[in-house]
């Protein structure tokens, strides 16, 4: 049996081992529990979350638990439901072209995931056109943009301004992020919101559209 | 088979036919080593043949041969951190200039052009601050259209330098052989006046990838006679100051799995021996520097340089030995040690005791200074990048890094860095512990070589297709590394 409090206090904790072994375990011996698993791992990634914001955990520590958290999603994914649940919104996440960092992009995408959000991760410096096209492929309607870089910041803009000219940007929205970001440049690419941390790009993610 | 009969060691050695005579002298134990690696370009071996002056490595035994050695050159030896020897032989004779253009201090030596020997010195901060006190600040400005104000500030100011220091010792700049030169790329490139575009965006490769000279008036006019040596970059963040100082450690040859490191605002760092050399830049960020660091300030009077525990207390040293107005690099890294020891921060580098200043908890470490959560965070950032540098560099060499047997740290950083405190707190591997020395302005001491010695400068072409470049970014593992690395090692219950 699966102590689901435990898991969720052990992934809160950064306990890896512990974790994955869970993860391993429920995989093998228990499918039936996968959503309360994925439950309690979500409810460990507020507990870190919340310690992000007391400061008792850092950076390094959410990239840690970003691991943690994409490396137990893997383990269970054999025991997942065979169709995939069409309900869930998608989120198109890439880091803009030119700026090749992804440390930011991918706690975002292990926090998103954590909400139940569906996230179609297209990597490192995508062109605009490349973004759109995905989007569109998708089927999606939110799309988060994370640069590190301000020289990225114009790419950033172009990406905006190519959903526009293809028709879609009223349908779309689309938050930005990352260390060159702030209210004010967000304003000047013409996102619609600033996901100053994870939490905040989660929370406008789950209110958006999808 | 034919016989080679060499002299003046006089002795014969019978080959097969088609043998490279460079292989041959090296089977007799007779040959000194090939910095530009056998491809004929830097002259070093060349000896008579039949009566005829010949390059051993260009050179093939087809019948009977008479092989004439030079003389032994006299070898000279610089001792400044690491003991090297050297042969005088410049491109140009006369006087020396060797210059080495960071990005915060400008240095240039002058030398004796018989024996290498240092006659003055001069250095200055880096006239580009204006510019920005960074090198994504002075690429930016350079693209937006001061390129040629920086190229010409950094010009003045050289030839303010050469004038400085050829007048100490009485020389004339118009009589000065070679300039050596040896900067990060974007120093180089602003020198020289190339745009910096190519540093500024992905794919981030350099465009100084020859070993070139120039002459030097065409750069800097007021040393008219002399050949400017440009050096080339390993990478786009990788330059010729690094490979300077793989040149003055000797890094090239050594035996043994060594580590170049140089603790500052990038980073850089090279692991290797004799068989394989890689580098990498960790952008470690300007807080070892003492930016971003609420009482943070360089290695200047009034800074901390070191903290010590003394029982309860915490004692701390300055700079200029009066009253503390802020905390250097060193400083930073011994203070975070002792706290570590002391229990005060806890293995994820939260701040245990609740006193706070401005919404954050701090911990005094004199009456004016404190240090405050968000600077332990900047520590941990960049000890976390260096250590991550360290750990991925041993790992593309497929060893563990306890097989490091030597740390070098070049740069005046690694001077004044305490090594046991930076192992404590995980800035190196602690298994690298005991193994660590400093050797001052390697970048430098690079300079100077490369100016006195000809067959250092071809080697340096060689090193540059030599030396593996690691990007660091692009490893999956990096960022799981790197968190780990942010880490610190709790004191032991």
């Amino acid at each position: 049996m699966i102590d689901f409090e435990k898991l969720a206090a052990d992934m809160g904790d950064l306990k890896e081992t512990e974790v994955l072994a869970a993860a391993r375990l429920a995989a093998e011996h228990h499918p039936d529990a996968v959503t309360e698993v994925l439950a309690a791992l979500s409810k460990g990634m507020d507990i870190i979350g919340e310690r992000f914001d007391g400061f008792e955990y850092f950076v390094g520590d959410l990239i840690f638990a970003g691991e943690i958290f994409s490396t137990a999603l893997e383990l269970l994914r054999p025991a997942f439901p065979v169709a995939e649940n069409s309900s869930q919104k998608k989120v198109i996440l890439a880091t803009v072209e030119g700026d090749l960092h992804d440390i930011g992009k991918n706690i975002v995408k292990a926090v998103l995931r954590s909400k139940g959000l569906k996230v179609v991760d297209l990597g490192v410096n995508v062109a605009p056109a490349t973004i759109v096209q995905r989007t569109l492929e998708e089927n999606a309607r939110i799309v988060a943009l994370s640069a590190v870089l301000s020289s990225a910041l114009e790419a950033m803009k172009c990406t905006v301004d190519a959903f526009r000219e293809a028709g879609v940007r009223d349908r779309i929205s689309i938050v930005v992020g990352g260390a060159c970001v702030n209210a004010r440049t967000a304003k000047y690419v013409k996102a619609d919101f600033f996901g100053e941390t994870p939490e905040d790009t989660a929370a406008f993610c789950m209110a958006a559209e999808g | 088979m034919p016989t080679v009969h060499i002299l003046p060691k006089d002795v014969y050695a019978e080959v097969p036919r088609g043998t490279g005579l460079m292989e041959v002298l090296r089977q007799v134990g007779d040959f000194p080593d090939t910095p530009c690696g056998g491809r004929g370009i830097c002259g070093k071996c060349s000896v008579t043949a039949e009566g005829k002056k010949v390059l051993a490595c260009q050179t093939r035994v087809e019948r009977d041969m008479t092989v004439v050695l030079p003389e032994a050159q006299q070898l000279q030896v610089l001792r400044t951190g690491v003991e090297r020897s050297f042969q005088m032989d410049p491109l140009r004779p006369g006087p020396l200039l060797a210059v080495d253009i960071g990005t915060t201090s400008v240095v240039c030596f002058l030398l004796d052009g018989t024996d290498g020997r240092e006659l003055a010195s001069a250095s200055a901060l880096n006239a580009q601050s204006s510019f920005g006190a960074d090198v994504i600040s002075r690429i930016r400005a350079a693209l937006s259209g001061e390129l040629s104000r920086e190229r010409d500030v950094i010009r003045a100011q050289l030839d303010g330098l050469i004038r400085e220091v050829c007048g100490k010792a009485n020389v004339d700049p118009a009589a000065v052989g070679v300039v050596s030169v040896v900067g990060n790329p974007t120093m180089q490139q602003l020198l020289l006046g190339i745009s910096p575009e190519n540093l500024a965006g992905v794919p981030f490769d350099p465009v100084l990838t020859q070993a070139e000279s120039v002459e030097c008036r065409e750069i800097l006019p007021v040393c008219e006679r002399a050949l400017l040596l440009i050096v080339p970059d390993i990478a786009g963040y990788i330059g010729a100051d690094t490979m300077g100082c793989v040149l003055a450690t000797g890094l090239y040859e050594a035996e043994e799995l060594t580590l170049l490191v140089d603790i500052g605002t990038n980073g850089e760092m090279v692991l290797g021996s004799r068989e394989r050399m890689i580098a990498c830049s960790t952008a470690a960020g300007p807080a070892l520097e003492g930016a971003h660091i609420r009482f943070g300030m360089r290695g200047a009077e009034g800074a901390i340089d070191h903290v010590r525990r003394d029982g309860e207390t915490i004692r701390c040293t300055v700079i200029g030995g009066g009253e503390a107005r802020g905390i250097c690099g060193s400083g930073l890294i011994d203070a975070a040690a002792v706290l570590l020891e002391a229990g005060v921060l806890n293995r994820r580098g939260r701040i245990q005791t609740t006193a706070e200043r401005d919404g954050q908890r701090c911990v005094d470490l004199t009456e004016g200074v404190y240090l405050t959560q968000d600077d332990i965070r900047q520590i941990q950032m960049a000890k976390g990048a260096i250590c991550a540098g360290v750990q991925l560099l041993a790992k593309q060499l497929d060893r563990p890094v306890s097989d490091i047997r030597r740390v070098l740290l070049a740069g005046a950083f690694g001077s004044y860095m305490d090594p046991e405190s930076a192992c404590r707190i995980g800035l190196l591997p602690e298994e690298l512990r005991g193994r660590i020395t400093a050797v001052g302005n390697a970048a430098g001491t690079g300079a100077r070589l490369l100016a006195c010695d000809r067959g250092e400068f071809a080697r340096s072409q060689f090193l540059k297709e030599k030396i593996e470049f690691l990007e660091l970014a692009s490893l999956p593992e990096f960022s799981g590394t790197f968190a780990r690395a942010m880490n610190f090692r709790e004191a032991k219950q």
